[in-house]
């Protein structure tokens, strides 16, 4: 599991939630440049990717990416409602999507589907 | 006098000296003479009643701009900061997390995560305020069922849920306690239920005389007449918190205890400024 966030603070608790469910966290990045390396080195099952990143790349170009050359399955985190993100979101293979703040429960769930399917 | 009322009578005063030219006599070179340096200087006072008409409409039309850009700028500042707020909470919720880790006792850890869906509700309020066209107000009803399904997704347990609110538009003023009340009442009544209750409801109607009602009431239904977990223990922070909003709405609230906890403070409908 990779875990993508431009506020470290918000990937290191994302981390911490991730690794409660017994899953192991692979690394964590903070722009998408980050975030496809990481996919590539590690190859993880799954990203946790937040769409706002710093750099001129948002997690979706970056989601695109990864689920081109990894295959990995991108459950997108987001703080925000705002119909454009939304729309890009849905135009990206995305596995799922969860709205910051996440919980526990939540987390595990959309992990398990994500995996599941 | 103003431009309009200038170029008027300067419009009066040339129609005037036209009839009297008709009717005068020709051959009064001296008359015409003297109405032709009249006519010549109506003229002038036109053109430059004209002129000053063109400027100020010109200044209007730069002082436009500038409030329009000015407008723009605003809302590009006030979404920059809301988005911060919103940021800002994040970061704290993120906090929250890793200190519940490092938290043994089973106590602890739920009292941190009863913070966390009292700054959700924080966060969502902003959220509405951003995707508002004002940036000032929102529609309450959508922000209730989407802050109600949102606390029990959070709980998990799959406890049933109905939300029927009234629209009404709000400020932060107001939105922000009343959703740190509604959280409260949810959450309480979540901690209450379990699997096979029915629904928790939740509503908020406008009653006569500018008044609201904001009721949330639990499904009961497992033993029915069984008695019940009282409401808020009186102690609790849940209590705490409850009075403090229900105060800072003016507002005024019962419980009854019947088949399921019954939660309804009735409060004066917000006037928005």
């Amino acid at each position: 599991m990779a875990v993508v966030d431009d506020e470290y603070l918000i990937a290191a608790a994302l981390s911490v939630q991730v690794e409660g469910l017994g899953l192991t966290v692979c690394g964590t990045a903070a722009t998408a440049e980050e975030a496809i390396a990481l996919a590539r080195d590690q190859r993880p099952a799954v990203v946790l990717m937040d769409v706002r990143l710093g750099g001129d790349k948002d997690g979706v170009d970056a989601a695109l990416v990864i689920h081109a050359t990894v295959g990995s399955k991108v459950i997108f985190v987001t703080g925000s409602r705002e119909p454009a993100t939304l729309a890009r979101i849905e135009r990206d293979h995305a596995a799922a999507v969860l709205f910051k703040p996440i919980s526990d429960w939540q987390l595990r769930d959309a992990i398990e589907t994500v995996l599941g399917a | 006098m103003s431009i309009q009322e200038g170029v008027i009578a300067g419009l009066a005063v040339l129609a005037s000296a036209l009839a009297v030219t008709v009717f005068a006599r020709r051959g009064d070179r001296r008359a015409d003479a003297v109405r032709f340096a009249q006519l010549a200087e109506l003229n002038a006072r036109l053109v430059v009643a004209l002129e000053e008409g063109t400027e100020a409409k010109q200044d209007l039309e730069r002082v436009v701009a500038e409030r329009t850009s000015a407008l723009v700028q605003r809302d590009l500042l006030l979404r920059e900061v809301y988005h911060r707020v919103k940021n800002n909470l994040q970061v704290v919720d993120s906090l929250i997390v890793l200190q519940a880790r490092r938290l043994s006792d089973r106590e602890s850890r739920t009292a941190l995560e009863a913070l966390r869906s009292r700054l959700f509700a924080l966060g969502l309020v902003h959220q509405q305020v951003m995707g508002s066209g004002d940036l000032e107000t929102f529609d309450v009803a959508p922000f209730l069922e989407e802050l109600s399904r949102r606390l029990r997704d959070h709980a998990g347990g799959g406890v049933g849920l109905s939300v029927r609110a009234a629209p009404l538009k709000v400020g932060l003023d107001f939105g922000i306690p009343l959703g740190l009340l509604v959280t409260e009442l949810v959450n309480e009544a979540i901690g209450r239920s379990g699997p096979g209750d029915g629904a928790i409801e939740v509503e908020l109607a406008q009653a006569e005389a500018g008044e609201l009602v904001l009721q949330v009431r639990e499904g009961g239904g497992r033993e029915t007449g069984a008695p019940r977990i009282p409401a808020a223990d009186p102690a609790s922070l849940a209590a705490t918190i409850i009075e403090a909003l229900v105060a800072q709405l003016k507002g005024v609230l019962t419980v009854s205890n019947g088949q399921g906890v019954r939660s309804e403070v009735r409060m004066p409908s917000p006037a928005l400024s």
